[in-house]
């Protein structure tokens, strides 16, 4: 993602957010304050067909790249007239999913000059549930709540489980409100085969999130989505506006037994919504209902939450250099997903330890950032799951787990990163016919050698430091790298190891390590 | 509530607006009225009347030729509307004609102003009249000739044409011709007379018939008739199918000329063989011919007015006052919206002035980064346009959404788009089915702490600086963040920017939700109204039409709520019948009554709107119409002055009968409480008294210097 150059950015700004997903476009322009809070100034939404050509062709129709064109052109004019500094634009699940979307990314770049990005299904479940923690805030005890979070979207859900305050699942699944009908035709819209397919997907669903943890008896139900507001709209118009809406199980089965009985065209003028809206809300009905039944609670809890804020909040992190709040989400993620592996805890503690000191004392000279101490600290703790598939080459079959696991928060391209980092802690160096390896630009190609090396040095010496102590001491001088551990006895085993993983380190620092 | 909708509670809106133009008829009766006033209502009925002819009349005999029996809110099918309108026009022509020949042209000659026929000149006067003719009228005559190798001539609805029956002296054969009366020429031409004090004037027409035999030389003249014809102008765009909507547009204004004649009017007592070949050509049933008394289009007497130019015989004028607001010397326009947060205009009363201001300085202001109007109706050299081409050229992203469909204003519109497009302004043509009717202005502008601040001027009349000095109508300048947001998301919808999001809270907008904000807001009253404390709605608009509108009306009096509606036109409601609780009541005077004003009274938490709608379904479904509510106290207090004393004027208000027929006023002598007058009076001391609050400042400073020391 990339970075906003903060210093020259002066507040008020005047920034936009362009949302483009499967069924429709839109705008907010917004003016963001010195104090981080912000005032919409307009929105604006189109309808858009790109759900029905992605999830049905699996490519963006000419039309629908055309009508695209002509809508971000009329955005961008519209951003002319606020004197708009900052513009940011991503796409979610149809983009995300179709195969000519680099193709489609360039057309809007032409015509609107504008750069898409396509916000990914993991990234946009992190965004969605630090945005929902931050708008159920005083509500709920949530440091130790344990919440179901549920994104509804027209070509997606995303399910999210936190567990103590700890996010410990966040997965997309292509269960969409609008996607459905565009799936699997019109006859999806019969009540009986509308069922099946959304109970089909929830037994895929809870079958995901077994494997990491079990659902506990008393837990927050937490929606959030169009189609969900919508229902919450019916439900009373008068909260509208309230930040956290809720409605009880008894409320919303009355509620879904009403709207049951509408035809789409009678719910769309009977609630004045839009036919597209109306479309939806069966299918969003019954997830909800599905997930009230998995999650046994009693009310679900409607933050307003879209995907739209959920970004603007993360440009504002951004604009004013702030931490990402969302790290200690994904590595609590990331060690559940070790944890179904079978990973050795001891092991992962100490190897993230001593390659963090290393990555610390070596700043001067890699010059990474916070975000790539991040890849570290993952590749560290996910760099042995490939064991869980069989011990030798188990280096690939780490490779290959994690660049194929969503991981909340992360990119394609940043798992990508920790995954070749992964790969290379041990054995082989890169080289020019590792596809894992070729497969990333230049510079990320960089970024991995200086990772890997500093993860395999750090692999070498925890093994030692496992057996014999926990004290161990970095320093760099003199283009050494000297590591020092305290109370040891032996140390020559470590120094066998050492010899044989420090190849990288050396060819990429071009400095030498002694172990004391 | 279906109760309601029986018809015998509604007028039928046809016969409703010939009682319209019969109050404007009445004006022109009225002997309290000046002369030349009077001459003005006579043009003003007659163009009106030309108007109902292409439009309203066109469309019933469309209906009424279609089969299908399509009957109104009263119950009349098409057919039965035709004969009833025709009825009642009779008497209606009869009145006109008996104004003008026996009351406002001899009163006119008696001041010194008259028109002179052929006969009644000196020898002097027709040598310059021949001199005119061949000079100026001579070159632009264009006869033709009707015979088998020239088939029937397009002749222009409205023109004035001079059919000729003639004969060539070589062969001897009747043949005929047609003279359009150039509309480019004045139509009254002024002659010398023999004393200083009197104008005398001819008419164009009866100067060509004079001096016909030039157009026809070695040609025998038998005949001579002129007449008039009207044409359907009902065409509705099937804009679906319409790529271009501006070229369609002047396509549609050239076909005018060839459509469906529906009116003929032939000077009374048009006898022998040319009037007969003429109805043959025309082919008209009998209740489209009107036999009329001379002079044809009296509509042309607007002309006639200004050329006489005699002050003595008009209204006495009311010169603009100025916004006191904004007369203060505070600073910007902006500073004293900033100030103010709400700024009322009440043209003509008050000043057009501060919109071509605030445009002005929006126009060259560093700051100002966007600008947005809606164009409806716009004059001639009108300086809105400037304003709007200098922002353009100034860098400024300017959007202006032109109405091409406003009847009769096409030709007007389109070469104003050209020009305002070559400045680098956006120029949309409305939307697709849908008139955009409603009236705003969105400036946006950066503050020095380089905030976003958005300004809004919402009103119930067009931005045209000449309607402004004779539509009563009421705009607000207004910063209220809210308010500004939703006026920008309506701006998106008409620009096609945004599909609409329904998030209109403190406006309502048609066709989205303003029509059943409308009835909520009576339904309410109705809810809330107790025999103690009765509900009261006034409103004030042009028209009333709308048949679910009107049931809820009733609903609501027969519950108990007074309502008072000041509606200047059409009103299809018949009030009186079943309850007492309704009073309507229509001014007519020297200023167009156009504003549309609500008031609820909500149980004492009283409400005031303005609004750009009718009550009718057109506004209502068909176009893009707003409501904006006036919260601040001290000009809600103006409005509850101007409502109370337009629903206290004997003077010009009539009252409306069950029957849907109106009182007459014009007997009323001298009564001094013609609303219009009076708020003319209360603007005035809202004026005299803010200038004396300047000055008393001002004195006060005086005394306060030597302290400041």
């Amino acid at each position: 993602m990339a970075l906003i150059p903060a210093r020259k950015i002066k507040m008020p700004l005047q920034a936009a957010i362009i949302d483009i997903g499967a069924h429709s476009a839109r705008m907010d322009i917004i003016q963001i304050e010195k104090n981080k809070s912000y005032e919409i100034l307009e929105s604006l939404v189109q309808p858009v067909n790109l759900g029905r050509d992605v999830f049905t062709k699996g490519m963006i129709s000419p039309e629908s790249t055309s009508l695209l064109c002509r809508i971000m052109k009329d955005f961008a004019a519209k951003t002319a007239e606020y004197g708009v500094g900052y513009i940011r634009a991503f796409a979610t699940s149809a983009v995300r999913e179709a195969f000519n979307r680099e193709i489609f990314i360039n057309n809007i770049k032409i015509a609107s000059g504008i750069d898409l990005e396509v916000l990914e299904g993991s990234k946009e479940a992190a965004l969605i549930t630090m945005a929902v923690k931050k708008a159920l805030g005083g509500k709920t005890a949530l440091s130790k709540a344990d919440l179901l979070l549920l994104g509804v979207g027209s070509g997606s859900v995303e399910v999210s489980l936190v567990r103590n305050g700890e996010l410990k699942f966040a997965e997309t699944f292509a269960l969409g409100t609008i996607r459905i009908f565009e799936e699997y035709g019109s006859r999806a819209a019969e009540p009986e085969r509308l069922t099946d397919i959304i109970d089909s997907y929830m037994e895929l669903i809870a079958d995901r999130i077994s494997r990491i943890s079990d659902i506990p008896k008393t837990i927050q139900f937490v929606a959030v989505g169009e189609s969900v507001r919508v229902i919450m709209d019916i439900n009373g118009k008068a909260a509208k506006n309230q930040p956290v809406r809720t409605i009880t199980l008894e409320k919303f089965e009355k509620l879904f037994r009403k709207i049951n009985l509408l035809s789409q065209a009678e719910m769309a003028e009977k609630y004045q919504i839009s036919d597209v809206a109306a479309k939806g809300i069966i299918p969003c009905a019954w997830i909800v209902k599905r997930f009230f039944d998995m999650t046994g609670a009693g009310s679900l809890i409607v933050p307003a939450v879209t995907t739209r804020n959920a970004v603007l909040e993360d440009i504002i992190r951004q604009l004013f250099n702030e931490k990402d709040p969302f790290i200690p989400d994904m590595l609590s993620v990331v060690k559940s997903m070790a944890k179904k592996y079978c990973y050795d805890p001891n092991h992962i503690e100490s190897i993230k330890e001593i390659a963090v000191k290393i990555f610390d004392k070596m700043h001067a000279i890699h010059s990474l950032g916070d975000r790539e101490r991040l890849y570290l600290e993952i590749a560290a703790i996910l760099h042995d799951v490939g064991r869980f598939v069989d011990s030798r080459k188990h280096h690939k079959h780490s490779c290959y787990l994690i660049s194929n696991t969503q991981i909340p928060g992360l990119t394609e391209e940043e798992r990508l990163v920790v995954a070749a980092v992964a790969r290379y802690h041990r054995k082989g160096k890169p080289q020019a016919s590792h596809p894992e390896y070729m497969v990333l630009p230049p510079q990320m190609r960089v970024l991995v050698c200086k990772l890997a090396s500093i993860l395999r040095v750090s692999d070498a010496i925890a093994n030692s430091q496992e057996r014999k102590t926990r004290n161990c001491s970095v320093a760099v001088k003199d283009r050494v790298l000297a590591i020092k551990i305290s109370g040891s006895v032996d140390m020559g085993l470590e120094k066998i190891l050492l010899t044989k993983k420090s190849d990288l380190f050396e060819d990429v620092y071009g400095m030498k390590i002694v172990l004391e | 509530m279906s109760d309601f909708l029986n018809k015998k509670y509604y007028v039928s809106r046809e016969l409703s607006w010939l009682e319209f133009n019969a109050r404007v008829l009445d004006e022109a009766g009225d002997i309290g009225n000046p002369l030349l006033e009077r001459l003005k209502f006579i043009a003003i009925f007659s163009n009106n009347l030309d108007e109902f002819f292409m439009i309203r009349v066109a469309g019933l005999r469309q209906l009424s030729g279609s089969k299908t029996l399509q009957t109104d809110c009263s119950g009349l099918d098409p057919a039965a509307q035709i004969k009833a309108v025709k009825k009642r026009l009779k008497s209606l022509i009869e009145r006109k004609y008996r104004y003008l020949l026996q009351e406002i042209l001899p009163e006119l000659e008696e001041k010194g102003i008259q028109i002179v026929s052929a006969e009644q000149l000196s020898s002097e006067q027709r040598v310059f009249l021949k001199e005119y003719f061949l000079n100026q009228v001579f070159p632009v005559l264009t006869p033709f000739a009707v015979d088998p190798s020239h088939p029937f001539p397009i002749l222009n609805s409205g023109a004035i044409e001079i059919a000729v029956s003639l004969s060539r002296d070589d062969s001897g054969k009747v043949m005929h011709a047609f003279v359009e009366v150039p509309t480019l020429l004045a139509r009254f031409i002024r002659i010398n007379s023999s004393s200083k004090n009197k104008q005398q004037y001819v008419l164009l027409e009866d100067l060509i018939m004079e001096h016909i035999q030039f157009l026809f030389s070695n040609c025998t003249i038998h005949e001579i008739i002129p007449f008039r014809i009207t044409r359907d102008m009902d065409f509705s765009i099937e804009e679906e199918g319409v790529a271009d909507l501006m070229q369609y547009m002047k396509k549609e204004l050239r076909h005018r000329k060839s459509r469906e004649p529906i009116r003929l009017e032939l000077p009374k007592g048009s006898r022998g063989k040319l009037a007969e070949w003429l109805m043959e050509q025309f082919q008209l049933d009998d209740d489209l011919k009107y036999n009329v008394p001379m002079p044809l289009n009296p509509a042309a007497f607007f002309e006639f007015i200004g050329k006489v130019n005699r002050p003595d015989l008009m209204n006495q004028s009311w010169p603009p006052l100025p916004v006191p607001e904004f007369s203060n010397g505070g600073g910007s326009m902006f500073d004293v919206i900033d100030r103010e947060e709400c700024v009322m205009d009440a043209v003509p009363f008050q000043s057009f002035d501060p919109v071509v201001k605030l445009l002005n300085e929006a126009a060259d202001d560093p700051d100002v980064l966007a600008i947005k109007q809606t164009l409806y109706r716009v004059s001639g050299d009108s300086p809105v346009i400037k304003m709007l081409q200098r922002a353009a050229e100034n860098g400024k992203q300017v959007t202006v959404i032109l109405e091409l469909k406003a009847r009769f204003d096409e030709d007007n519109n389109i070469n104003w788009a050209i020009k305002l497009e070559e400045s680098g302004a956006h120029v949309i043509y409305g939307i697709a089915g849908f008139k955009i009717h409603c009236k705003a202005l969105l400036i946006v502008k950066r503050t020095k702490d380089m905030r976003i601040k958005r300004y809004v001027h919402l009103a119930t009349g067009n931005y045209n600086d000449k309607t402004a000095k004779l539509y009563t109508d009421m705009g607000m300048f207004m910063c209220d963040p809210e308010i500004c947001l939703e006026v920008s998301s309506l701006f998106n919808v008409m620009t096609g920017y945004s599909s609409p999001l329904n998030t209109w809270n403190r406006i309502a907008v048609a066709p989205f939700s303003l029509r059943e904000r409308f009835i909520e807001l009576i339904d309410r009253e109705a809810r809330v109204s107790t025999r103690n404390n009765p509900g009261r709605i006034i409103a004030k608009m042009n028209s009333l039409v709308d048949p679910e509108i009107i049931a809820h009306l009733y609903r609501a009096a027969t519950a108990g709520v007074k309502i008072d509606l000041i509606i200047r036109g059409i009103c299809c409601l018949k009030p009186g019948i079943g309850t007492a609780n309704i009073n309507v009541i229509s001014i007519v005077d020297r200023y167009l009554e156009h504003s549309r004003v609500f008031y609820f009274r909500n149980c004492g938490e009283e409400e005031y709107y303005l609004s750009s709608a009718d009550w009718m379904p057109r506004n209502l479904d068909h176009r893009i119409e707003i409501m904006f509510p006036v919260e601040k106290e001290s000009v809600r207090k103006v409005i509850r002055q101007m409502l109370e004393i337009q629903l206290k004027d004997k003077r010009k208000s009539r009252h409306m009968l069950p029957t849907g027929a109106y009182t007459r006023t014009f007997n009323k002598g001298k009564d001094n409480s013609a609303s219009q007058f009076r708020t003319y009076q209360l603007f005035q001391e809202i004026y005299d008294k803010s200038r004396q609050r300047r000055e008393e400042t001002k004195k006060l400073k005086v005394f306060s210097r030597p302290q400041e020391i």
